[in-house]
């Protein structure tokens, strides 16, 4: 029995949402697989979002309130006896952004399946030019990664990934930010490289039939001095109902500030910004995944329909961030993640 | 003896080599059927997994070595 198998016919559409912090993103996504081949496969990936942007950190920029964002990925699996080769590429494109993605992985298992090692590599091509202004930057990106999945008894699985990752160019951080130098803001500067390191481990138990409980750990560390652990706990389960399936996660983020990051720098650096992003904060979310299947009111026009409702909620707390002029309150916030979709498999 | 114990020992080396790469050592075939079950990955939904880790990449420093759900 083999590990590695082409993903199945499959097509799916989604609407998704996300509200934090005065902003939002509304959007929707269309997914088809198709195999016309035992040994070949492709995938579309298309994404349209709507972003609307009220945060108080870009309230001053040029940045609009509204922006729309497009997304194509275009994937091909190739696969023989127990190798199998993807290919893909993607392009995003927004009024002040466009990024284009080629990524090669490849897949190998051994011991009758039960393990796969995996190798892949990827570039990107991003294009800034920030509303505003006449500037145009170029960003490079390269990254590596290397996976081992394995098997280790009837229960257990366990999954080993690692990637390195390293983007050059002159805009590697958010160029509508400002940072605060003796209360003053001043234009946010970033260093133009970044390289990092990301390991994680994963442990999968097989309980029961469709239930399943999996816990993820990954620990990421770059040269901006930032170290960030992330735990997942998720567990699988079918309800009484036999046509219910509930996945449920719970995740933790914890990291620490980049090395030229301040709330409120004294002292000039070459370096300096004030994007929360990169200050030292925590999160924790809860999220909930319920399927409900609905294959016996398509057959037999399709093999499985499931319709699937997710919401998550993200609390985010920042150790040394401060909105400009309300330094004394550490901020906080609560962000809503929600997804409705239906996937087709045929 | 000493011969014995030696041609006993290379023998034992040799069939531990030659075992056929198809037989798995500690899960029997016929073990291997949960891993048929479509709830059986690493991680949760595809589609659910691309929309989160969007908002972890917009909102968070860290990135990559995520979980692969679609191969394994």
């Amino acid at each position: 029995m083999h590990a590695l198998e082409l993903p199945e016919n499959q097509s799916s559409l989604a609407y998704h949402s996300y509200s934090g912090n005065n902003t939002s993103v509304e959007g929707s996504r269309l997914s088809i697989r198709q195999s016309p081949d035992p040994h070949l496969s492709f995938a579309a990936d298309y994404q349209y979002d709507t972003l609307y942007d009220n945060s108080f950190e870009t309230a001053a920029s040029a940045k609009p309130y509204r922006e729309t964002q497009e997304t194509l990925a275009l994937h091909g699996n190739y696969l023989r006896e127990a190798s199998l080769i993807k290919v893909s590429v993607s392009g995003s494109s927004k009024p002040d952004y466009e990024a284009t993605r080629l990524s090669l992985d490849m897949f190998q298992e051994g011991d009758s399946g039960l393990n796969t090692v995996s190798m892949g590599y990827s570039r990107g091509w991003d294009t800034l030019e920030p509303y505003g202004s006449d500037l145009r930057e170029d960003i490079d990106h390269h990254n590596v990664r290397f996976g081992l999945a394995q098997v280790l008894s009837r229960r257990w699985t366990s999954q080993f990934n690692y990637e390195f990752s390293s983007d050059a160019g002159g805009a590697l951080g958010n160029p509508y930010l400002s940072a605060l130098l003796n209360g003053a803001p001043i234009i946010a500067t970033y260093p133009s490289t970044r390289n990092s390191h990301a390991f994680s481990v994963a442990l999968l138990q097989y309980i029961n039939r469709q239930t399943v409980a999996t816990v993820h750990y990954r620990y990421f560390m770059d040269d901006w001095d930032i170290h960030a652990h992330t735990l997942t706990l998720n567990y699988a389960a079918p309800l009484r109902n036999p046509f219910w399936h509930l996945d449920s996660h719970l995740r933790f983020h914890r990291q620490d500030e980049a090395s030229f990051y301040a709330n409120n720098a004294t002292t000039a650096s070459t370096y300096l910004t004030h994007d929360k992003n990169l200050s030292r904060f925590n999160d924790i979310e809860l999220g909930m995944n319920a399927r409900l299947d609905l294959s016996h009111w398509f057959t037999p026009y399709a093999e499985k329909v499931y319709g699937h409702l997710a919401y998550a909620m993200i609390f985010y707390d920042f150790d040394n961030y401060s909105q400009i002029g309300n330094d004394e309150k550490l901020f906080s916030f609560k962000a809503n993640v929600l997804q409705c979709y239906i996937t087709v498999t045929y | 003896m000493r011969k014995r114990l030696l041609l006993c020992l290379s023998l034992g080396a040799l069939s531990a080599c030659t075992t056929p790469p198809d037989m798995p050592v500690w899960l029997a075939p016929y073990e291997q059927d949960f891993r048929a079950d479509p709830d059986y990955h690493l991680g949760r939904d595809i589609q659910n997994d691309h929309w989160l880790d969007q908002i972890h990449q917009n909102n968070e420093a860290a990135r990559g070595a995520t979980i692969d759900t679609e191969h394994h």
